[in-house]
Formats: structure tokens, C-alpha cells, sequence
């Protein structure tokens, strides 16, 4: 992440639409030959974006820079940046193999050049013998890799996805998405993307910027993104539920959070803090095994409990009103029954402090 | 009448249906004039059916006296309009759901009922816009009424010719033409309120799965009946029409058509018939260059960004559609006979009048092409490198292609079948195809007569053939009024 040598920087863009504020002021910096993703929930402004940067949209404020140069008064055509759309955007009256030359074409190659090009990504994509099809005659599948192909071929500096999976169902989508990555790996090419599915985040992106009504969240890689979250939304964006306001706890809870060293606690600094509390790091407290040093002790009353293959889920409710849900190996010795009253011991390094500023 | 017919296509699929569905839209695209003399040509004083009637009965009047009776006007009107309807609610009922009455039968309704409690609630928004708009059509319609009605009927259209042209008195044209134009406007606009509704109601459902081959010898009389009625309607004036330009006192002959290529009268005005249809295809030819050029333009921008001005250039767009052609041609001729635009004398005038009629169906022939356009496509392009006149000519162009060849094939045989207007607008010396219609029409003598439906003939069979390529590049949606 240096952000000195960045090749794309997109600085402070704002940019509204009818009078409502989509991009509040983002920024962000892309390495060459990196997959970076944006992920957010859908209208959260992750698509103008991607527009923005393939300047089909002008920000009413902020830059995008490409290679150190401004691209502000460069129109899309000449940015030699490549953009996948969401319903792939093939054109009807070009069969496949026109539809992957057009780029090359509108670079006025030689015809050998764009046939040798084409061929290429016809293998790339895995769509050899379809040359010939016309579009309507596709499946959704491959209309993707042909949407894909004819992204690819013109060598773009630039790749931009937005939804890739989208329009495919989830089936297909799963199937696809680790056949995307590894194109995108084999051909080396710098990659921005838009999604709303963690998952399709987590297998493609090397970095993930976390979007929430126009202003992004977070960036970090997917692995310190999963393991530290830096604000509610993200949190509860990546699927976790147990989120607790620190200033909501009893005295007791937060001595003891003071005395596992998690926090040094000022009363006053406790209004933004927030406990994560992840699903796999609570314990069932027994005589035998007390709540240990590196623990602490919640207090709770089983609400359900269900077997969910890998794990049991439970659904409990602490003595402070909380209702949290944790896993437990399927393989315990003591399953709880609904209604049972017990204690439950939470592993220091399985509660994340969330500060937001 | 239609709504039998407009059953049968919408619910069946039988041999020949194709063909019976382009000849029922030929009615409704011939020009007025042709319909008019189609139907003197078969009811006429001198029309088959009396001559016929006469030979076998030894008749020495003609027993069947339509001519400048309210009836006859009707009958041509029903024969005009009657493709609207067929179109508009075939249309309508061909996308309904057959769960839908299903359903109602499941429920323990009879047929009877399923038809008076279901089918036609639910095409009543249909039955009404084509109503609506055959109304307006009839409300405008003035070649027809000219023709065949006579001095008697004169209703607001006749009125602004008779008092613009004869009388010469043109404030009492322009007060005239004004209440039409307020008039046809209101009707329009209730029409397109009525049009959305009808389009929004019901989930399209595709149409082969709606359709089926009929079963049993009730359904395929039914249909045959339908087909017999309709060709008796429509078949009947038009093979009337190409009889009696045929038929001389010495029988069968090609004289009319050949007449129409000499020049017997030696008068000043008179020009060789010949010469007419000349003009007409050169006034077609221009009418269309300046119709696609205009109507091209303003379907881009209509299709463009939404914005106030847009929404309100929408409807002026269609205002020549819903003015009547007399009006059009009223005001051309007023508004455009002072320096610095004295076009009266132009031949321009004609093509310039022409377009103004033809550039609505330009129009509507575009816009569902171009809207139907997702913008991503231009986005993809222009991102591959397209730089922006590339975009329109690799990407909109090919796409709208056959939107803007529906487009042309409206422009030239509006042009040529043209008449309300030409009326006013054309100059003696260079009459169209109409024109010298209604000229040999307006003079006594059996020679006269055979012209008119010579021509006639001549004019029809190249509309007809016009509109049926374009029947044939028709894509769904396409041209739906």
C-alpha cells in the first residue's frame, strides 16, 4: 500500500445526483496489477464510482489521476480502460468473436492482429467453437465470458467489473467466480470491481474498500478486514451480529475488560466504543473449567440452540438484556437445552474493540 | 365488426393467418382517395354491384342508391377503421394470460360468464382507445367524405376546404380550423391517457404461448366466417377498385391505363396523369429524405435525457398526427405566403407539408427502437475505444436499422397517399397521385371514371406493396399507435 507510487488515486470525489449527495468525499489509491474491490450494499454510491473513473460520469468535485496524469477532460474512449457492465452490455447485432474485436478494431490493429487477439481470449475465456454464435443464442454463463473476453482484448490499462456475478444465478455464480480469479491472475491486469456479495469479495479482491452511502468505511486486505473491522457497519455488513455498546455494560463487565487489558477505560471515552464479539469465541463455563485469566465471564440464558452441521448454533440472552448468537464445535460434550441458565466464558483475542470516530 | 376477428388472431394460429393479418392492414394504409373510389367503384351509381343488378334485372335505374348518403360515408369509414381495432385490441387480447380465464372456469364460470366478467372488463381499456382513435380518425377524416358524400354532408373538414377554397373566405376557414385543431386535441389527449392504461394493466405474456390451433368444427367456422366477412369487407371495394379499371363498354381492356398516359384534353391546367404519378414519387422520395433526417433527430433527443423540455416536445411531436391534413394544409398555405418565406409557389412546399404529416410516424417507428436501446451499450463501446460519431454509426444505426426502414416505408407511402393536405398545398400544374384522382373523379364521362380507377389501381398496389415489405421487417412493439 504505498500510496506515493499509486496508479490510480482518486482524491476527494463528491458527486450528487438530484440534489442527493451519492459520493461524500472519497478517496482511494490502486497499485498496478492489483484487484482491488469495492463492496458495499447496493445505492451506496460503489457504481457511480466505477463510473466516475471510466469517466462515463464527471465527479462535481475531486480528481481521478491515472500513471500520474489527470484524467478529468479525457472522455471514456480515450482512456483505453476496459468496463465490464453488470448485464454485460454485448452488442446484439455483433456475433461473439466481433464483439471481442471491436476494442482492437476501434484501435485500428490489423486485421491479423485482432484475429490473433481474439483467438487468444476466444482460449482465455474458454469460449473456443462459439466465435460464430450470434449473442442471443448464448447461455448467461457465457455471456460472461464473452462480456469478459471483450473487456480483456484490447490490453486495457485499466479493468473495471461492476457486478461481475451479478446477473447469474447463484449457482453459476459460484462456479465462475473462482474461473474469473484465475483469469484475472493469468493475464496480469490491474482490476477494479463492484459488488454486494462478501463472498465474491473475499475469493477475487486483494483489497477491499468497504462503501456506506457514499463514503468508504474502510480498506484493508480481506484477511485484516474479517479479523478487525473498524466500524458498526462494516462489522454488521461482514455478517456479524454481536456488537455491544461499551457504555452499555454494568460496572462489573467493564472492570473486568479493564483488567483483561482490552481497554483502559475513561468513563467519558466510552461513548464511540463498541465490543465485537466473535461467534466462535465463547466457551460453556463448568466447575472444571472456570472462566480462565484470559476470559470473560458472561451470564446468559439459552433462547435456542440448533445443530447447524460444523457447528451448533446459540441464540442467547445476557443479563444486560443483549441478545447474542455464538458457535459451538458440534463435537461438544454438552449441548444446552432452551431455557438452561449458564455462563459462558469469551476468549479475550475473539472480542474486537471497534472505535468509531 | 372486429372484435370477432380480433378473437381469432389473438387466440389462434391457422394456415394463411399471416397473410389474412397484412391484407386486413391494407385498408387502413391506403390512401383516402383510393378507399373513396374503391367504394364507388363497387356501390356507385356506376359501381359493379348496380351495373350487375341492372344486366340481370333489366333495371333502367340503379337500384342501389348510396351515392351522397350518410351510409355510404359509414360503410367506407367502417372499412377504414376496421384494421384499427383488429390491431389495437388483437394486439392487447394476443398478450393476455390464459390462466387468467382459467382460472374463472375453475371457479365454476361458465363461458358466458368468463367472457362478460373477465375477458371483457379486462379489454375494455383496449376497446376504448380504439374506439377512441377510430373516432378521432373519422372526426378528421375528409377525402373520403369529400368523395362520396357530396354537398350534403358537409362536416368541419369539407367546411374548411369548401370555405378556404371556394369561398375564399379564410377567417371563417381559420375559426373553423381552430375548433378542429381544440377539438382532435382533447380527443388525443384523452387517447393517450387511455393508451397507458391499456398498456400497463396486464403482464405481458408471450404470445405463442397464448395461441393455439383451433379444435373441432365449431372453432374453425368460426374462424372461416370471420375470414369470409372479412375479405367480403375488405376484398370486395378494393377487387371492385381493379375491376372496374379494367372494364370498358367494350369489355375487358387496358385502355384507362393507357389513357392515363396521354394527354386528350388540351387545357391550360391540364397536365398528362402521367406526370402525377411522377410527381408523387418524387415528392415521396424528398418526403422522406426530410421526414427520416427530422424524425431521426428528434427521436435521439427524445430518447436522450429525460428533461422538462423533452417531456414537453413529446406531444407537439404527435400534434400533426392528431391535427386533421386539411388543417395542415390550411395553415401552409397562410402562414407561409409572405416574403420571407413565400414558399406557395415552391415545389417544395408539397414534400415540406408532407413531412410535417409523415414526421409523427417517423417518429413513433424510432422511439421504441432507440428506447429500447440499453445506454450501457453505447457506454461499452465508447469505453472500448469508440470515440463518439463511431458509437452512432457502429452501434445505434445497426441497432435502429430496421426501426428506421419501417420509418422510410411510413414517410413515402404517407407522402404519395397524401391528400387533405396536397389539396391545399400542390399547385395546379403539378398535381400528385390523389390529386388527379379526385380531379378525374370531379369530371362527368365514363373515360373520366375509368381514369380515376385506373389510377386508383396504380396508387393502391404501390402503397399496399410499401406497406407489406414493411409488414415484414415489423419488429414486436414497432409502429404501435
Amino acid at each position: 500500500m504505498n500510496s506515493e507510487t499509486g496508479y490510480l488515486r482518486v482524491t476527494d470525489i463528491h458527486k450528487s445526483h438530484d440534489e442527493e449527495p451519492t459520493l461524500r468525499g472519497v478517496k482511494l489509491v490502486l497499485d498496478k496489477g492489483e484487484i482491488f474491490c469495492l463492496l458495499g450494499p447496493s445505492g451506496c454510491g460503489k457504481t457511480t464510482l466505477l463510473r466516475i473513473i471510466a469517466g462515463l460520469e464527471t465527479p462535481d468535485r475531486g480528481a481521478v489521476e491515472f500513471d500520474g496524469k489527470n484524467l478529468v477532460n479525457t472522455p471514456p474512449y480515450k482512456r483505453q480502460f476496459s468496463m465490464m457492465f453488470q448485464e454485460f452490455a454485448l452488442f446484439p447485432h455483433k456475433n461473439v468473436a466481433e464483439n471481442i474485436a471491436f476494442g482492437n478494431r476501434m484501435r485500428s490493429l490489423s486485421e491479423m492482429e485482432i484475429n490473433a487477439r481474439t483467438m487468444e481470449m476466444l482460449e482465455l475465456t474458454g469460449l473456443q467453437g462459439l466465435e460464430n454464435r450470434s449473442i442471443s443464442e448464448l447461455s448467461g454463463g457465457e455471456r460472461q465470458r464473452v462480456a469478459l473476453a471483450r473487456s480483456l482484448a484490447p490490453s486495457p490499462k485499466l479493468l473495471m467489473l461492476d457486478e461481475p456475478m451479478g446477473s447469474l444465478d447463484k449457482a453459476l455464480r459460484e462456479r465462475l467466480v473462482n474461473d474469473l480469479r484465475t483469469i484475472l491472475k493469468k493475464v496480469d491486469v490491474t482490476v477494479i470491481f463492484v459488488t454486494h456479495d462478501q463472498n465474491e469479495a473475499f475469493i477475487l479482491a486483494d483489497r477491499i474498500a468497504v462503501f456506506n452511502q457514499g463514503y468508504i468505511e474502510q480498506i484493508d486486505t480481506p484477511e485484516i478486514l474479517f479479523r478487525n473491522p473498524k466500524s458498526v457497519f462494516v462489522a454488521g455488513f461482514l455478517g456479524f451480529h454481536n456488537i455491544i455498546p461499551i457504555k452499555e455494560c454494568g460496572k462489573l463487565m467493564k472492570s473486568r475488560l479493564v483488567e483483561v487489558g482490552l481497554t483502559s477505560l475513561q468513563p467519558d471515552q466510552s461513548q464511540n466504543k463498541y465490543l465485537l464479539i466473535k461467534p466462535e469465541a465463547a466457551r460453556i463455563e463448568t466447575d472444571s473449567t472456570p472462566c480462565g485469566k484470559e476470559e470473560i465471564s458472561l451470564s446468559c440464558k439459552i433462547e435456542d440452540c440448533r445443530f447447524r452441521g460444523s457447528v451448533y448454533q446459540l441464540q442467547v440472552e445476557v443479563d444486560e438484556g443483549w441478545k447474542l448468537a455464538f458457535h459451538l464445535p458440534s463435537e461438544a460434550e454438552y449441548v444446552p437445552g432452551t431455557g438452561a441458565e449458564l455462563n459462558l466464558a469469551i476468549r479475550k483475542n475473539g472480542i474486537n474493540l471497534i472505535e468509531e470516530t | 365488426m372486429a372484435l370477432p376477428s380480433a378473437f381469432v388472431f389473438a387466440r389462434y394460429r391457422f394456415p394463411g393467418k399471416s397473410l389474412l393479418q397484412a391484407f386486413s392492414t391494407v385498408p387502413f394504409v391506403l390512401p383516402t382517395v383510393v378507399v373513396a373510389t374503391a367504394f364507388q367503384a363497387l356501390l356507385g351509381a356506376n359501381g359493379l354491384v348496380n351495373e350487375l343488378l341492372m344486366a340481370w334485372f333489366d333495371l333502367s335505374v340503379p337500384p342501389v342508391r348510396l351515392n351522397h348518403t350518410i351510409w355510404f360515408i359509414l360503410l367506407a369509414h367502417v372499412f377504414f377503421n376496421y384494421t384499427v381495432v383488429l390491431r389495437i385490441v388483437g394486439g392487447f387480447w394476443s398478450r393476455m394470460q390464459p390462466s387468467l380465464t382459467e382460472a374463472a372456469s375453475m371457479l365454476g364460470a361458465s363461458p358466458r360468464q368468463v367472457f362478460f366478467r373477465i375477458t371483457l372488463p379486462l379489454l375494455r381499456p383496449a376497446i376504448l382507445t380504439a374506439g377512441l382513435l377510430v373516432f378521432i380518425f373519422c372526426f378528421s377524416s375528409f377525402g373520403i367524405i369529400l368523395i362520396l358524400g357530396g354537398p350534403r354532408f358537409a362536416t368541419l373538414e369539407v367546411e374548411i376546404y369548401r370555405q378556404a377554397v371556394y369561398i375564399f373566405n379564410l377567417p371563417m376557414a381559420a375559426a373553423l380550423s381552430l375548433i378542429q385543431i381544440v377539438f382532435t386535441f382533447l380527443l388525443m389527449w384523452v387517447y393517450t391517457t387511455l393508451q397507458r392504461k391499456a398498456t400497463t394493466t396486464l403482464d405481458p405474456e408471450s404470445v405463442t404461448h397464448t395461441q393455439k390451433r383451433p379444435v373441432g368444427w365449431k372453432e374453425r367456422g368460426f374462424i372461416g366466417i370471420n375470414g369470409m366477412i372479412m375479405i367480403l369487407l375488405l376484398g370486395f371495394p378494393l377487387g371492385a377498385l381493379l375491376i372496374q379499371s379494367f372494364l370498358t363498354e367494350e369489355g375487358i381492356s387496358l385502355i384507362f391505363f393507357k389513357a392515363l398516359f396521354d394527354n386528350p384534353v388540351q387545357s391550360v391546367f391540364y397536365v398528362p396523369p402521367v406526370k402525377a404519378v411522377t410527381y408523387s414519387v418524387v415528392f415521396a422520395l424528398v418526403t422522406l429524405a426530410f421526414a427520416l433526417v427530422l424524425g431521426l433527430l428528434a427521436a435521439l433527443y427524445l430518447a436522450g435525457k429525460k428533461n422538462r423540455l423533452s417531456l414537453l416536445l413529446d406531444p407537439i411531436f404527435m400534434l400533426p398526427l392528431s391535427t386533421s391534413a386539411v388543417t395542415l394544409g390550411f395553415g401552409f398555405i397562410i402562414a407561409l405566403d409572405e416574403p420571407p418565406l413565400n414558399l406557395r409557389t415552391s415545389l417544395l412546399l408539397v414534400p415540406i407539408a408532407h413531412t410535417l404529416v409523415a414526421f409523427p410516424f417517423v417518429v413513433r417507428s424510432l422511439l421504441p427502437a432507440l428506447r429500447s436501446m440499453p445506454a450501457n451499450l453505447k457506454e461499452a463501446a465508447s469505453l472500448l475505444g469508440a470515440a463518439p460519431h463511431k458509437v452512432f454509426l457502429m452501434i445505434d444505426l445497426p441497432i435502429i436499422g430496421r426501426a428506421l426502414l419501417v420509418g422510410a416505408v411510413f414517410a413515402f407511402t404517407i407522402s404519395l397517399g397524401e391528400f387533405g393536405a396536397s389539396v391545399f398545398v400542390a399547385r395546379p400544374q403539378t398535381p400528385t397521385m390523389p390529386l388527379a384522382i379526385y380531379r378525374f373523379l370531379s369530371q362527368p364521362g365514363a373515360m373520366n371514371h375509368g381514369q380515376a380507377m385506373a389510377m386508383s389501381s396504380l396508387l393502391m398496389l404501390v402503397t399496399a406493396v410499401g406497406f407489406l415489405s414493411l409488414e415484414r421487417f415489423r419488429i414486436k412493439q414497432i409502429g404501435e399507435f
